[in-house]
């Protein structure tokens, strides 16, 4: 006969509670047992992008940024900030700030949760972000450490329960670690094991945090590894004035597809351009590749692709950018074309180059203006 | 036949259903969540 699985009534009722207590332990934290915001970012392992330089940027620093660029990682290696930084100060006739704060895994989420602790901090003049959509309806797979059910449970409201379960789950998850958080500081991995080379094995790129957030991958899309990386930016025919931010007057550059996001992502991209709104933050959406996002609309198009009139879809003032693809590769032969990408819609350290050098003039324009 | 008390009952129906509830939160959650270091392919 097998035997018992407790002992005794009292021995069953105090695992219950336990079960109980794990399960609520989020909503009994509350907002008092949580340690400061701050922990949660030395927390986040580096496998997720530069999470001390974003503490950093975020806690430590204090300068009102200029131009701030947010989101995952095709924005992350899109733009050359240093060479942003410097059009910028040049055109202010004083040094700027400019800044990428970018990570791993795409997701309006993320952006939201970055953008809070961020702007609770900073002042910052104008945020650059671009089409952030996951179509796997799923929160971003770091959303366990950012959201914290004591801070946040507001910006559940209105969520399918789906998403809701998933996000209180991860609350589950990280309530140890934040616990351990209010007895001691946590110390960010990089500095626990400061032999770990991630930056040259793992992102093959100079460490984020030296290029202002931005990440510089130099391998090249389907090269076989170890294959050397050449630095090079090709030239083609387009030029900035290629580049076209939306008006009533140039609306015919661009096409909707009205191929909207899940909701609950739109609903975290609302809330995101919110708050910029009531910081005074001037929002841009960039245009990222968008080509090889709709693989069933036009490949190859005079037109600037979007899924949404992000005005309307965020019920914000979004300024918005773009260059359509029939004219950004125009003029460059297959290969060279494939060899500014380390993977798809993600530039390497050549095609970041070679965008950033095209779409800064249009960005600093909608800064000044 | 010796018959448990109710209050027995009533533990031992709450590990049930809160077990249930915890492997529910577990199924839902995507691998990537529950993962202590995702691995992104992309580099």
């Amino acid at each position: 006969m097998m035997p018992p699985a407790f002992s005794s009534t009292r021995q069953a009722a105090l695992f219950a509670l336990l079960l109980l207590g794990v399960l609520l332990s989020p909503v009994l934290a509350g907002k008092n047992f949580l340690p400061p915001r701050k922990e949660i970012y030395a927390d986040i392992p580096w496998r997720f992008g530069p999470f001390n330089h974003i503490r950093q940027e975020i806690f430590e620093e204090n300068a009102d940024i200029d131009i701030l660029f947010i989101g995952s990682s095709c924005l992350w290696s899109a733009i050359d900030t240093p060479y942003l930084q410097q059009e910028l100060s040049k055109k202010l006739g004083r040094p700027a700030v400019v800044q990428t704060l970018g990570w791993a895994w795409n997701g309006f989420d993320a952006d939201y949760f970055v953008a809070q602790d961020l702007l609770q901090h900073r002042k910052v003049g104008m945020i650059v972000f671009y089409d952030e959509t996951r179509l796997d309806d799923v929160p971003h797979p770091a959303s366990r450490y950012w959201f914290r059910f004591g801070d946040d449970a507001a910006a559940l409201r209105g969520l399918p329960w789906r998403i809701q379960a998933m996000y209180y789950f991860g609350s589950i998850l990280e309530m140890p670690a934040n616990l351990a958080g209010l007895l001691r500081t946590n110390i960010p991995d990089e500095f626990i094991a400061p032999e770990n080379d991630h930056w040259q094995t793992f992102f093959h790129s100079e460490d984020s945090a030296k290029r202002m957030g931005a990440l510089s991958v130099e391998t090249i899309h389907g090269a076989p590894p170890g294959t050397p990386f050449v630095r090079s930016i090709p030239v083609g025919t387009v030029s900035t004035s290629d580049v076209c931010i939306y008006s009533p007057e140039t609306r015919d550059r661009f096409h909707f597809a009205r191929n909207p996001a899940p909701t609950w992502q739109l609903d975290f991209a609302r809330k995101f351009a919110k708050l910029a709104q009531d910081h005074g933050t001037k929002l841009v959406e960039l245009n990222l590749m968008p080509q090889l996002q709709f693989p069933d609309g036009p490949v190859n198009t005079g037109l600037i692709q979007e899924r949404e009139f992000w005005p309307d879809a965020l019920q914000a003032d979004v300024a918005m950018v773009g260059v359509p693809s029939a004219k950004l590769y125009a003029g460059l032969t297959d290969s060279e074309r494939e060899g500014l990408f380390y993977m798809l819609r993600h530039y390497n350290a050549n095609g970041q180059q070679f965008f950033t050098r095209l779409v800064t003039p249009s960005l600093l324009k909608l800064y000044e203006d | 036949m010796k018959t448990r008390p109710t209050g027995e009952h009533l533990i031992y129906g709450l590990i049930v259903v809160l077990s249930l509830i915890a492997l529910a939160l577990l199924a839902l959650a995507p691998a990537d969540l529950v993962a202590m270091a995702p691995v992104y392919k992309g580099f």
